[in-house]
């Protein structure tokens, strides 16, 4: 999906999953989504790495942000693997260094979404009456907003750094979470352990932490999952179309947007950044798709 | 909003299904009203938002008349909330004008919408076509390597760059192949008959609508697999087999049908992606719809139009879903009113 | 089964149709039509009245659609246009202290007739105790400035005249003055000429409204005190005011902003006499609007008024203060007083002229929703077809008063970025493209193109804001020019599509100092400069340390232009060789302008000017250009330029011109307040072989060649571009 604006379909009703039995005996069974979890973990860890150690002035195989006016445009080789900008930076280095500015945003955005997500679900759904009602028609005015106008429109007029591109997207992408958490509640505090929490005088902070959110959470966790994956694919939209990450700082979307005038003689600037987004989006759906599939009953119930 | 409408009790006046569409007018006016609020105010608050005013930074020969003049116009001397209100007025009457070149900002964005709308529709058609076909055969195939085929190679189509995937096709259409797709016709051809012509547009339409529909595919084909799977465990399919009819009969004649229904719903997901997704597609195509005209106005900072795209484009979404929730009143009795 | 099958048809549909279509479209015969002239842009003309439209875009859709009164030549001289032929002249007025003062230097003038003719006078006539002089010539066109002066001088006393200034104040119409008036231009002429009269060494001369908040005022005598005894008198009274009353007599809804007086001096001339050239345009008969109307001088005088009027937002306003007064004494003849001598006149009747019987008495919006998409103009082409985002498509005007365009409609494509921009232009979507520098190697050797290269009348630079204590040693401006490499930014940025700059005036013009050295790349120097300056690496972290402070500054541009993107990224590294920490930061041009540059609040940016062919840079040098939102952000402030500034502007005599440009390049080179970088020299690419030029000859018959590369440009004459057909033997 262009803007990861389509989630897939994961609103489907949940057991509530009180245990997670089995659920690794059936993830471990799912060989791409192993797979794609592994490629995950890898990324992030290449991604944070290269970071820490950039940050150490460790470069490899060249400084990312040093130029070389007299290395423009190299086809990758041996000592550029990636090939070179039109000025002389290594593509290698600038898309490892440029993994950390997206997955940093992926999972800051999906953390804000997925707070914000979670306590007006939570509050509407618990409370209900004309707590719920105002905070749904909040969230049916945002869903009717289309979001990647919206999320465009603000990094256009903010200046747009890691961290605000991070939280446009983050508050413009919780809708989806709080009508999970919402759905959640309204089929779990009508459930007798409840009904007991409440009965015994539980607060109402105390029911919500302690006794209906941990059994809200594994779906939620899913659709966080996925939406990383989202988020890292609007901010390349946004980068390429110059309203996000700003150089210096290489974010995958902004190493494409300053290559794509090369595209005709430098194929390599456009193509390794979009082969990195490609990955680690598809590792992080297929990862999240597999953890779905493992805890939802229906899916691995024989036909 | 697709659950919140539909599970109220119904005072008994007009056909139920026309007081439903009503109801969900109704309540679509409110959403609207909120919608351009939040729209006025992020264009508003956000630094550096109104007040670039068109032509003039950088002119230190602009005589100062004409500054306030423009204010004037604008209201940018009333205060925020008289503000807003004479903008929806003004939107409305069509005396909201571009800063750019000074046509009335409701107009321009109007006249884009056939070509959005002629996308979105196109772009939903392939994915539909394209989807059902592979979500019922990945739920037939559940939890076997061909579902898994399919269930990765979907994500890849939803993992793929759409403006990558969009200059690659352009790359391929016009340099290897030497065909035209840019705009929404071939420029400095004339065609001998109105049917070639039309051919010609819906070809122009195609290509950018192949690539958002990409994820559309993706989306939409999960989302029909997941209902299948859904439907195939009701009560009823289970019926239907105990009667000893074969899963192939059961899965096309019970559980299809069912299962069909809450892809009516998916319209709504759908058009937000496309409509966000536009604003690439439509630049990279040179695709003259509401999508580019969304990017040169946020270039231009020309902010009449990007207030009265949001609304639109909202209007657009809110007009999508209600089709959609009558579209699965109709075909699903049970949420029904009555 | 049936609905197994029946669920693959929509799919099976659709793809078949996309192969129909695209055989359907592969098929089409795309024509290359001979008689049509395409041209592609990424841009889309804002709109199309020339006194409006900002984009470049529009000027070049303009110039098929539109004429003025005149153009430039090929080789940049101004001839006539739309004016068959113009003069200028100039009526000069001396100011004595008294009747019989201006008797005596008259009969001095008399009595030395015989060198009237070396300084173009042609007549003097005596009014109490000023004399009026005409200066023309029967041979030279222009007449006018101040040239005339050594010669005068040597006739007449320069003591025994009285000096003069013209002032220009600026009033605020929503203020009050002392005593409670509106300062509309009634009452501030009133307030005006009651200061005067309290001023004896002064007496005012002459006041004229320009526009609705201007007015021009010229003082003969000690015009200083004059100009003291206006700012005393309107500033004092607001001052007491506000310290008597509070807020009371003030305006309600500006309160803040109280300390400012209703009326400002923008800015004062200093003359010996009071100058005013007078431009007279003997316009074309029998020249017609595309609707058949004959254009007349009143189109020329109602275009101008519509340019000053406010309420159609002409952002060259400004270019028109300079004019007292203009006149129609026939219906050909149009006649152009100004206030004072102006150097840059000429360029800006060269403005398309807007007709009159359509457009008077209409409003702004009116304007833009029947006029400026689909113009009434005078030019070779007409009957605007706009499809927005897409293209604009105009026919031919077989009635053009030059003769019959050669090709029978032209295009105007508009192309969403670059990458499609030269994928079409490679499938021949249209005739004419600018080429990238780093394409142009490609294209010059690519046997379908012509290439065509001729330097920009532009720049780029880093500009130091000077209000920095940073930037405020010279020798740390020129350390700085020194560890720039601009050498690398030239061959590696512009691909040598560019030369190095030393000033503020291009090389190529004639105004031009090529001979002045541009500064090399010399990091060694620059470290001694920087020494000499106390800046050193103290603390040996590779950094360079004065007074306990790190040299570290923010180096700021707009974001999408690659260009500058890649300045930045060279000269951060250079400097960082040298000691120097740079932190580079992209804004959106908006915010940029708004937050950084007309709040004086950024260390450095990287911009660049784009010039013209105007020798005027007052706006962007002088330090009254430096309050917000002038020019002069970096506030560069030279009194010896300022003065070089307004002697430019009122000089027309090219060799002195030249003479002032070069001494003021000099001067700005040693003060370097920029790092001048380069100007660009862009290339254009014309498909091969398939246009020549048949353009008129001026008496009548054709001219017929193969297109070439003038001074103007390769497009000059893109107008008259004809089929290749029509000259078969022509060798290109």
């Amino acid at each position: 999906m262009p803007d990861g604006a389509t989630q897939p379909a994961i609103d489907a009703p949940q057991e509530p999953v009180l245990k997670q039995i089995g659920f690794w005996q059936r993830f471990r069974k799912n060989g791409p989504a192993v797979t794609a979890l592994v490629v995950m973990v890898l990324l992030f860890v290449i991604g944070m790495g290269y970071w820490a150690l950039h940050g150490l002035g460790v470069n490899w195989p060249a400084d990312p942000l040093e130029p070389n006016p007299p290395a423009q445009l190299i086809a990758p080789c041996w000592q550029h693997p990636l090939g070179t900008d039109d000025l002389g930076r290594d593509v290698m280095s600038r898309v490892l260094l440029g993994a950390h500015v997206s997955l940093m945003i992926g999972f800051v955005a999906v953390g804000i979404a997925i707070v914000i997500g979670i306590i007006l679900g939570s509050i509407s759904g618990y409370f209900g009456g004309w707590v719920d009602m105002v905070i749904m028609r909040f969230v049916d005015m945002m869903m009717c907003i289309p979001t990647f106008f919206l999320i465009l429109t603000v990094a256009a007029l903010l200046q747009p750094s890691i961290w605000i591109v991070a939280l446009i997207i983050g508050v413009t992408s919780w809708m989806g979470t709080a009508r999970l958490v919402r759905a959640e509640f309204l089929s779990l505090r009508e459930m007798d352990y409840v009904q007991a929490a409440r009965a015994t005088g539980a607060g109402h902070a105390r029911i919500i932490f302690r006794h209906v959110l941990p059994n809200a959470l594994p779906p939620v966790f899913v659709t966080a999952v996925l939406g990383v994956a989202g988020a890292i694919l609007t901010e390349a939209s946004l980068s390429y179309l110059g309203f996000g990450v700003q150089p210096p700082d290489p974010s995958w979307g902004n190493i494409i947007s300053g290559g794509k005038q090369y595209i005709l003689d430098a194929w390599w600037l456009i193509v390794f950044p979009s082969v990195a987004i490609f990955i680690t989006t598809l590792s992080f759906y297929v990862a999240g798709e597999g953890m779905r599939v493992a805890m939802d009953p229906k899916e691995t119930k024989q036909i | 909003m697709v659950g919140a409408a539909i599970d109220r009790a119904e005072p008994e006046a007009l056909t139920p299904m026309w007081t439903f569409i009503i109801r969900r007018l109704l309540i679509s006016i409110p959403l609207l009203i909120g919608i351009t609020i939040i729209s006025f105010l992020i264009i508003n608050l956000a630094p550096g938002g109104q007040v670039a005013l068109p032509g003039m930074e950088m002119n230190p020969g602009l005589n100062p008349k004409v500054r306030e003049m423009i204010a004037k116009q604008f209201h940018f001397d009333r205060s925020l909330p008289v503000q807003y209100v004479l903008m929806m007025k003004d939107m409305v009457t069509g005396d909201l004008t571009s800063f750019k070149d000074q046509r009335s900002a409701i107009g321009k964005v109007l006249e884009r919408l056939p070509a959005t709308l002629a996308l979105s529709v196109m772009a939903f058609l392939i994915s539909t076509g394209g989807s059902l076909p592979l979500g019922i055969y990945a739920s037939r195939h559940k939890g076997r390597w061909r579902d898994k085929v399919i269930s990765v190679a979907s994500f890849a189509m939803l993992s793929l760059p759409s403006f990558w995937v969009a200059y690659m096709l352009v790359l391929l259409i016009v340099r290897v192949l030497h065909i035209p797709a840019l705009g929404l016709s071939t420029f400095g051809v004339d065609f001998q008959n109105g049917f070639r012509e039309a051919v010609d547009v819906s070809w122009h339409v195609f290509m950018p609508a192949v690539v958002l529909a990409l994820g559309g595919i993706a989306g939409e084909s999960r989302y029909m697999r997941a209902s299948m799977v859904e439907a195939m465990n009701e009560d009823y399919i289970r019926t239907a087999r105990a009667k000893g009819l074969s899963e192939s009969a059961v899965a096309y004649k019970h559980a299809l049908r069912n299962s069909l229904r809450p892809i009516v719903t998916f319209v709504g997901y759908l058009l937000p992606a496309f409509l966000g997704g536009a604003v690439i597609i439509e630049q990279i195509f040179g695709y003259p719809g509401m999508g580019r005209l969304m990017y040169q106005a946020l270039l231009e900072r020309d902010m009449p139009v990007l207030m009265v795209e949001l609304t639109i484009g909202s209007a657009l979404l809110l007009v999508g879903n209600m089709i959609a929730d009558v579209l699965y009143a109709v075909v699903d009795p049970r949420v029904r009113p009555n | 089964m049936l609905v197994r099958k029946l669920l693959l048809v929509p799919l099976v549909v659709i793809i078949a149709w996309m192969i129909v279509a695209f055989f359907v479209v592969r098929n089409a015969h795309v024509v290359h039509k001979v008689d049509e002239l395409t041209l592609g842009s990424i841009g889309e003309p804002d709109d199309l009245n020339p006194i409006i439209s900002q984009t470049t875009a529009a000027s070049e859709v303009a110039q098929f659609l539109f004429n003025g009164l005149l153009k430039y030549d090929q080789d940049f001289n101004v001839v006539g246009d739309l004016a068959e032929d113009y003069r200028i002249t100039q009526t000069s007025t001396a100011f004595f202290n008294s009747d019989a003062d201006a008797a005596a230097a008259l009969d001095k003038l008399n009595a030395a007739k015989d060198r009237w003719a070396a300084m173009k006078l042609l007549a003097v006539k005596q009014d109490a105790s000023r004399l009026l002089l005409q200066f023309g010539s029967a041979t030279d066109r222009v007449t006018a400035g101040t040239s005339y002066e050594d010669d005068l001088f040597k006739i007449v006393d320069r003591k025994a005249l009285r000096p003069v200034t013209v002032l220009t104040l600026e009033f605020d119409k929503d203020r009050k003055l002392p005593g409670g008036a509106t300062a509309d231009t009634e009452n501030v002429k009133k307030l005006i000429a009651a200061v005067a009269g309290q001023t004896r060494a002064a007496s005012l001369h002459e006041m004229i409204a320009v526009g609705e908040s201007l007015l021009s005022v010229s003082v003969a005598g000690d015009t200083k005190a004059f100009a003291e005894t206006l700012t005393r008198s309107f500033v004092m009274p607001l001052a007491q005011a506000a310290a008597t009353q509070g807020a009371a007599s003030l305006t309600a809804d500006k309160p803040a902003e109280t300390e400012e007086p209703a009326i400002s001096i923008m800015e004062s001339l200093d003359e010996a006499l009071l100058n005013e050239p007078v431009f007279t345009f003997k316009l074309r008969k029998g020249v017609r609007w595309h609707d058949n109307q004959e254009v007349t001088a009143h189109d020329a005088a109602f275009t101008y008024y519509s340019i000053i009027d406010p309420k159609y937002r002409s952002p060259r306003a400004s270019d028109y203060w300079t004019i007292k007064s203009v006149a129609t004494p026939d219906d050909y003849t149009f006649v152009v007083t100004y206030r004072v001598p102006y150097t840059d006149c000429t360029s800006s009747w060269m403005m398309g002229l807007i007709p009159r019987h359509i457009l008077e008495g209409k409003s702004g919006n009116w304007w833009a929703d029947h006029f400026n998409s689909t113009p009434i103009g005078t030019g070779p082409y007409k009957n605007v077809e706009w499809v927005h985002n897409e293209y604009l498509k105009m026919q031919a005007n077989e009635d053009y008063f030059e003769g019959p365009p050669n090709l029978k409609s032209f295009a105007y494509r508009i192309l969403p970025d670059e990458f499609v921009n030269q994928v079409a232009f490679e499938a021949r979507g249209f005739d004419v493209d600018g080429v990238r520098p780093d394409q142009v190697a490609e294209y010059k050797h690519n046997p379908r193109f012509r290439t065509f290269s001729r330097p920009a009348d532009a720049y780029d630079y880093i500009g130091w804001n000077l209000k920095k204590p940073l930037f405020q040693d010279k020798r740390v401006r020129a350390a700085l020019a020194y560890a720039v490499n601009v050498d690398n930014i030239i061959k590696y940025i512009y691909r040598g599509q560019a030369r190095a700059s030393n000033g503020p005036f291009p090389y190529h013009e004639w105004y031009g100092s090529p001979n002045l050295p541009t500064i090399p790349y010399d990091p060694e120097k620059a470290k001694a400069l920087l020494a000499e300056a106390g800046w050193k690496d103290r603390d040996s972290d590779g950094y360079l340390v004065k007074d306990g402070k790190r040299f570290e500054f923010n180096l700021i541009t707009n974001n999408g232009n690659a260009l500058r993107l890649a300045i930045q990224v060279l000269v951060q590294s250079d400097l960082k060789k040298i000691g120097i920490k740079v932190n580079t930061s992209t804004y959106e041009w908006a915010a940029f302008i708004k937050n950084y540059i007309n709040t004086q609040t950024f260390d450095a940016c990287v911009l660049g000017w784009s010039l013209g062919k105007s020798v005027d840079q007052f706006q962007l040098w002088h330090s009254s250009m430096i309050k917000p939102p002038g020019l002069n952000f970096c506030s560069y402030n030279n009194k010896e330029v300022d003065a070089l500034l307004s002697e430019i502007r009122t000089t027309f005599d090219r060799q002195k011109l030249t003479s002032l440009c070069q001494r003021m390049q000099k001067i700005v080179y040693d003060d370097q307040p920029f790092l001048f970088l380069s100007t660009p020299i862009p290339t254009t690419a014309i498909w091969k072989d398939q246009y020549v030029v048949r353009r008129p000859d001026g008496k009548g018959g054709w001219i017929v060649g193969p297109i070439e590369n003038t001074p103007a440009g390769v497009t000059y004459y893109m107008q008259w571009w004809a089929p290749r057909s029509i000259a078969p033997n022509l060798k290109p």
